[in-house]
């Protein structure tokens, strides 16, 4: 709700007082309308507005945002990875948890999870494996709670995120920075569809980036 | 990742200091991932992280500071009043103050007074101008009345701003007494 205290009759006081948050549209209609005829009356504040005007966007300009520096993502990701094991110990207790946690702040799902079964792996720099692999999509907390891809499907849980199951017991986070990967994690209908995915694994974080993805089987995503 | 920009940028605005900043933005993601318990779903996520990197940033580099910093506002607010309204209103058109302090002003003015600005009212001004977030997204962030952050916005932008004008008025582009008073913006 946007507050509603500009005075009435407004004057050119008033018109001062108010005109940063005339431009930031941060004040009720009414008000905006009323400070508005105020200008379009007041020689003076029509011309402050336009000052105003121009000072905000040089301003703006002015401030504009620096560049990241190259390997400070990388930095934090790796402190991420390393704080993992004790964050599953203390804090974040559960690996649900964990997950949600790391998919909040990476963009990925990040569960317990090892490389292995009869995924074809190739290593793809010092810190992922490119893998090819058949994967089921599951609600990690349901799964791991046992229920059946019927009722992960009817959770509408919203902390409960998708995940790509590659074993027993055995779960992939998934990168949020793929096109798809969004309607992966998110969606409850797709839970208990086999797919194939093709992406960058990195063992430490247990997140992939999906490269591809296509269905197990046809029509199924 | 999410947000790294805009934590990075507001790191960089209160250590003034780009490897301060990278080690005050990770250590956010950290404590964020730590205490990620205190998050609630559904709520706005950068101004969550931003208000785990205000509280690092007060926590690691205010601790040693006596007492808050001050500005005579009245008296940077009465000389840009003084300014703008002899200089650009009164039916007099001279060039307008955009093209003036976009033709000249060194980016440096800008840093200068931004990093003279008292830390509350920066902070509030990064996120409003520079992440563009609503008045109601950075009174949770920063965990203050929506006046407030009202308050601290006007008066951050106007020093600043007081700051443009005074290049102006200092290249002869306008006239009247300095905009920003020999005080204006630090800590006294």
């Amino acid at each position: 709700m946007k507050p509603t205290r500009v005075a009435d009759p407004v004057d050119c006081r008033t018109f001062r007082d108010w005109v940063y948050h005339l431009q930031a549209d941060e004040i009720a209609e009414d008000d905006r309308r009323r400070l508005l005829l105020h200008a379009d009356a007041c020689r003076n504040c029509a011309g402050r507005l336009e000052v105003e005007e121009g000072l905000l966007r040089a301003l703006k300009h002015r401030l504009e945002r620096a560049e990241v520096p190259p390997g400070l993502e990388g930095s934090i990701r790796d402190a991420l990875a390393r704080e993992a094991p004790a964050g599953r110990r203390s804090g974040l207790r559960a690996p649900g948890a964990s997950a949600l946690a790391a998919a909040v702040l990476l963009g990925g799902l990040l569960v317990p999870a090892i490389l292995e079964g009869p995924g074809r792996a190739n290593a793809v720099g010092s810190d992922a494996l490119r893998v090819v692999k058949a994967t089921t999509i599951v609600d990690y907390d349901c799964d791991t709670a046992g229920r059946t891809p019927a009722e992960q499907r009817k959770c509408r849980n919203a902390r409960h995120l998708n995940a790509l199951k590659v074993g027993d017991a055995v779960y992939w986070n998934v990168n949020l920075d793929h096109p798809a990967a969004r309607d992966i994690v998110l969606n409850p209908d797709h839970r208990g569809r086999r797919v194939v995915v093709v992406a960058d694994f990195y063992p430490d974080l247990r997140t992939v980036h999906l490269i591809s993805v296509r269905p197990a089987v046809p029509d199924v995503l | 990742m999410p947000h790294l920009r805009a934590l990075f940028n507001l790191g960089l605005k209160l250590t003034h200091d780009p490897k301060d900043a990278e080690d005050l933005v990770q250590e956010t993601y950290l404590r964020a991932y730590r205490f990620f318990d205190s998050y609630e779903s559904g709520t706005h996520i950068k101004a969550w992280l931003f208000r785990i990197l205000r509280n690092t940033f007060i926590n690691r580099y205010r601790a040693a500071k006596a007492r808050p910093e001050e500005v005579d506002f009245e008296k940077i607010e009465a000389g840009y009043d003084h300014v703008v309204e002899g200089a650009f209103l009164h039916g007099r058109r001279p060039p307008s103050p955009e093209a003036v302090v976009m033709s000249g002003v060194l980016d440096a003015e800008v840093q200068d007074a931004m990093a003279a600005l008292p830390e509350e009212y920066r902070t509030v001004v990064v996120m409003a101008l520079m992440e563009e977030m609503t008045y109601k997204e950075i009174a949770a962030a920063l965990s203050i009345p929506l006046g407030t952050v009202m308050s601290r916005l006007y008066r951050g932008r106007k020093i600043l701003q007081a700051t443009l004008l005074e290049f102006a008025r200092r290249k002869g582009i306008v006239s009247g007494p300095p905009a920003v008073p020999n005080t204006g913006g630090k800590e006294h």
